[in-house]
């Protein structure tokens, strides 16, 4: 057992008997690690403000051969508009997950961390029309995290700069000539690709001052959540609960 | 050694359990054998009675073994008063304080996005139907004030808001003993939001609870 100091980010939390939690955490460093809080639901535990999803502290851990342990935690953002508003709620969730699934329990994934607080800043302060745009901004930026940003700039089949349509087995959009290469391809609009381009290359700060088409922001969704499950091999759960919230 | 298959199966049975490991589901598998059999029979009994008589009461949806439950049949509580919790469990520790006079609807979950858990899993379409038939005048939202409670309150607010009924939410802040130096900044703003004027000017509590 050794005592480390951590930054971290609360992923998601569990019940562990009558009145302990157990905390995934995104560490800066570390990957994703499991801790127990002790006490933590008991009314006045020092470590239950710590013990919220999207939470971002700073832990002092004791290593542990399958959970560690928090010995201390200072809360460096809590987030409140997240626990005001179900659509700012919805998509932070969705981030989370995101993270949760691409994340490695001990192994520092380069730019993670970093993205998860950056998309949980935005998502919690952005005027709540680009709520949307945010979750795009960090799937784009996930992909791009993990090795896997598909091309929005050029053809993947020829390098024309034209856009027709978009291909998650090969990675990227395609001219028209170029569509019946795959076909599973979807069409999508040269505005959409000038969206995702214009949100992989200008951070979160190009979100500022964007006034985005809903088409445009609800198309590139498709198609990313297309390309993730595609690339990761998943389905997120939080977008079913998102129509619910929406409906 | 591998057990004879009764004593193999009940260790099985045992280990289904949420927190009993393999060791502990031997200990009480062998606890029940070592046992006078008069033991083993109430515990099966009262398994099998709770499975069989426990189901949800029509109108508050919590776990009971008549229906309406022994809250919503009694005429002394306030049906106008209804206080929407997240599990029987909570219901037990309302029922602790002895100053809640109303009834009670429960969730049985809340909104859980990270576990693909939305309104549509939980019985807020009963709590719908029980305002529309317009007998309540006021629903107390109780869920946990964790990002989940908060979030599962608020959507329950946005349907209840258009019936014209009043919707309230209990009061969070920092806990009596607690301690304000590890407080988080979310509690800490409704504490302050919730604060309240002191000395023989502050205006009295009117908070009901239901009570004559």
């Amino acid at each position: 057992m050794a005592l480390y100091r951590t930054e971290g980010i609360v992923l998601r939390v569990r019940d562990l008997g009558d009145a302990d939690r157990i905390l995934e955490i995104l560490t800066r460093q570390g990957g994703r690690v499991d801790a127990v809080a002790h006490g933590a639901r008991r009314p006045r535990a020092k470590l239950a403000g710590v013990s919220q999803t999207f939470t971002h502290a700073r832990f002092l851990l004791w290593s542990g051969r399958e959970l560690a342990t928090v010995s201390q935690a200072e809360i460096v953002y809590s987030y409140p508009a997240l626990y005001e508003d179900l659509d700012r709620f919805a998509m932070a969730s969705y981030m989370a997950e995101l993270a949760e699934v691409v994340s490695r329990p001990g192994a520092s994934q380069g730019g993670l961390f970093e993205l998860l607080s950056a998309g949980l800043a935005l998502v919690a302060g952005i005027d709540r029309p680009l709520v949307d745009a945010a979750a795009r901004f960090y799937e784009l930026n996930l992909l791009r995290v993990l090795g896997m940003a598909p091309r929005f700039d050029r053809c993947v089949g020829c390098g024309s700069v034209a856009v027709a349509g978009f291909s998650a087995a090969m990675g990227g959009v395609l001219c028209d000539g170029c569509l019946g290469r795959d076909p599973q391809a979807v069409a999508l609009s040269p505005a959409t690709a000038a969206l995702a381009r214009h949100l992989l290359a200008r951070g979160a700060a190009g979100l500022a001052g964007l006034t985005p088409e809903r088409r445009s922001v609800d198309e590139l969704g498709a198609v990313l959540a297309g390309f993730l499950a595609y690339q990761l091999g998943f389905v997120p759960k939080t977008p079913r609960v998102v129509r619910q919230l929406r409906s | 050694m591998a057990y004879p298959s009764p004593i193999a199966n009940l260790i099985a049975q045992f280990g289904r359990l949420p927190g009993i490991g393999p060791k502990t589901a031997q200990r009480l598998a062998f606890h029940l054998l070592e046992s006078p059999p008069s033991e083993a029979q109430a515990l099966a009994e009262a398994i099998l009675t709770a499975r069989q008589k426990v189901r949800f009461c029509s109108e508050c949806q919590n776990l009971t073994d008549q229906d309406p439950c022994a809250v919503c049949s009694d005429p002394r509580r306030d049906h106008g008063l209804v206080c929407v919790v997240e599990s029987p469990r909570d219901v037990a520790a309302m029922e602790k304080i002895h100053d809640y006079r109303g009834t009670y609807h429960v969730l049985h979950g809340v909104i859980s996005p990270l576990d693909g858990v939305g309104p549509d899993d939980l019985r807020i379409g009963a709590l719908v139907e029980r305002v529309r038939k317009g007998h309540i005048r006021e629903v107390i939202l109780a869920t946990n004030p964790d990002v989940e409670g908060e979030a599962t309150a608020l959507y329950i607010q946005r349907l209840l808001q258009p019936l014209g009924v009043r919707v309230t939410r209990i009061a969070r802040g920092i806990p009596a003993g607690g301690d304000l130096d590890y407080v988080d900044e979310v509690t800490l703003v409704r504490a302050l939001e919730g604060r309240r004027e002191m000395g023989e000017n502050a205006p009295n509590r009117s908070t009901p609870t239901g009570n004559a």
